[in-house]
């Protein structure tokens, strides 16, 4: 027998490009750090992070000015954008995975709208969006996440025999319009809360501090365990349900855990940070095109690269019309789209 | 002669209505039956029942001499493997990564791949003359070598029984030949109990040691090929006006027009 050649294995995670995503993600991070409307010195940067490590003591020589832009503002603000794309890039992966279709999405799923939905149901009924580990609104948005995913699915799979990648994204498309009109109508009504619901469905990040990134971390947590440790169910899932069966796959239990882990994902995503789209979308497909198509690479790449993505938009939403800040949605929407059109253009339909 | 799968009295049925009605037949070990019958006889219906993927509604299936019912999906996996008459391909999949599929009931949907998977795939890949593909896409290739990159992955399944549905669809008249020429040699090599579904009737009666006739999902005639093939029995229950011939390896069944 003859040794084959690495080619010739199955597709498998490999450390390097584990540290190499990791190394962007770093870099990305550092990046974020140090650009700014105050400019920092990035060396100090990094050791005054180190001293908020506990039992490390160093002196960073920055001013205490200084020491809060970096600790108060820039620094959860990265951490929380990469969680944020994180959550959105593996739970765009493991949708696509689990409704066999390239082109979903959490936004275009209209899973995000419901999450919108809860989240504005919440302020609206006089809560706050604080912080806290049992917090309404990540609640409300989980509910309304899994309703509008589920309701999605349900149908397209009821509409018709022939079904192709677009006949799910219609259905998205359709409860995303009707969740944004409801969810709009409960914004407008109560003028005392409009500015706030507003303020956040353009994207949080804005204002992220430490208690967002405690509010979103157990979610990401969870949800990047159980969708990880589900790759290789994915993977199965992919020759349809019928053949996973008979693969010895439990098809329905295995696919109501992955859907709802990652509208559980979407939902704390949207929570902290409003309305971003077509992060699924994006990173996904390059790890895919990169990498190849096994969910075991899919989705711990698109974790990583996922957090090194939305940091780096939230980068140029906040650079590139400094002082003032671009929403970034608008700038993943800018890139997100064409993107989209070429997934589109090249997905082949499938049936059942 | 030791059993592989076995059903006995199996009904399927599906609003109201009979699919499989009282079905009862045995594959053994090396042993390849193949199911006949006109469209819509529930030949389909047979092979899905038996690979687990439908309840039936009375009846017991039993496998290496356990009942189904009794099975973990898991478990019945390992035993019984199935190659679909048009298996789903996942677009831009490669053929050593789909050909592990067939690995999922040994190391669990959390399970870690491990050597064992790796070389049962290759094992797959080498019995099947497949290595040159092996990184490709299952996609990219032409009908015979997806087809056989569809048993390797049964294969790889290391299961005891192997069903097939309707296995030369699709494929040229050389490549039909070649695929039974596969399925015939991996059951000597490998001890398998074969179940096909076919519609060719003179490649039936020459690859199954028996054969199962089905008509309106119940089994009318079932036994060696000479006393089920035969120019009545066909023009009763699929309408045709035939001439069987005798050959080297089996009964040949003519298309005769009538006038």
């Amino acid at each position: 027998m003859r040794e084959p050649d690495a080619a010739d294995t199955p597709t498998h995670l490999r450390w390097t490009w584990l540290a190499a995503s990791g190394a962007v993600l770093l870099g990305v991070l550092a990046l974020g750090l140090a650009v700014g409307p105050v400019s920092i010195n990035p060396a100090r940067s990094f050791v005054e992070i180190l001293d908020h490590v506990p039992f490390v003591h160093v002196h960073s020589g920055l001013s205490s000015r200084d020491a809060n832009i970096i600790w108060e503002l820039r620094f959860p603000r990265v951490v929380l954008a990469a969680l944020v794309g994180a959550m959105l890039a593996s739970s765009g992966a493991a949708y696509q995975g689990v409704f066999r279709n390239p082109l979903a999405d959490p936004y275009l799923l209209g899973a995000a709208a419901g999450a919108g939905l809860g989240v504005t149901i919440v302020v609206v009924a006089g809560h706050p969006i604080t912080g806290g580990f049992l917090d309404p609104a990540p609640v409300a948005a989980f509910v309304g996440a899994l309703g509008a995913a589920v309701l999605a699915y349900a149908i397209s799979a009821t509409s018709g025999r022939i079904r192709t990648p677009a006949t799910l994204l219609l259905s998205g498309v359709a409860v995303m319009s009707f969740l944004t009109a409801v969810q709009t109508y409960l914004q407008q009504r109560d003028a005392d809360t409009v500015r706030t619901v507003y303020d956040w469905i353009l994207g949080r990040l804005t204002s992220a501090s430490w208690s967002d990134v405690v509010l979103v971390l157990p979610y990401f947590a969870v949800t990047g365990v159980v969708l990880v440790f589900h790759s290789r169910a994915l993977d199965v899932l992919s020759v349809g349900d019928e053949e996973a069966a008979s693969l010895g796959v439990p098809v329905k239990r295995v696919r109501l855990t992955i859907v709802a882990a990652a509208s559980l994902a979407t939902a704390a995503a949207v929570a902290v940070s409003g309305l971003i789209g077509f992060v699924g979308i994006i990173v996904p497909h390059t790890v895919r095109l990169l990498f190849g198509t096994s969910y075991r690479v899919i989705v711990p790449l698109s974790i990583i690269l996922g957090g090194a993505f939305l940091a780096f938009a939230d980068l140029l939403a906040r650079t590139t019309l400094s002082p003032a800040e671009i929403p970034i949605g608008v700038v993943t929407a800018m890139i997100g789209a064409p993107f989209f059109v070429v997934v589109l253009r090249t997905s082949k339909a499938t049936t059942g | 002669m030791s059993e592989r799968l076995a059903c006995s009295h199996l009904s399927v049925e599906r609003d109201g209505r009979h699919l499989l009605d009282d079905v009862s037949l045995t594959v053994a070990a090396n042993e390849w039956v193949c199911v006949l019958g006109p469209n819509g006889a529930g030949k389909t219906t047979l092979l899905r029942a038996l690979s687990g993927a439908l309840r039936p509604a009375s009846g017991e299936i039993r496998t290496m001499g356990s009942s189904f019912a009794e099975m973990r999906a898991r478990d019945r996996a390992r035993t019984v493997a199935i190659v679909p008459q048009t298996p789903i391909i996942p677009p831009g999949m490669r053929v050593l990564d789909y050909v592990l599929l067939g690995r999922t009931p040994h190391h669990g949907i959390f399970g870690s791949i491990g050597r064992s998977d790796v070389e049962a795939t290759d094992a797959a890949l080498d019995s099947l003359e497949l290595r040159e593909f092996a990184t490709r896409a299952v996609d990219s290739l032409s009908g015979g070598e997806r087809q056989r990159v569809v048993i390797a992955r049964a294969l790889a399944q290391e299961a005891p029984v192997l069903l097939l549905d309707e296995p030369t669809t699709s494929l040229d008249i050389g490549h039909q030949q070649d695929v039974l020429d596969l399925v015939d040699r991996l059951r000597h090599e490998r001890d398998l109990g074969v179940l096909s579904a076919m519609h060719d009737l003179t490649l039936a009666g020459q690859y199954a040691d028996r054969l199962v006739l089905l008509r309106d999902g119940r089994v009318v005639h079932a036994g060696d090929p000479h006393e089920v093939m035969t120019p009545e029995n066909l023009a009763r229950h699929f309408g045709a006006r035939v001439t069987v011939v005798d050959g080297p390896y089996g009964r040949i069944v003519v298309p005769v027009r009538e006038r």
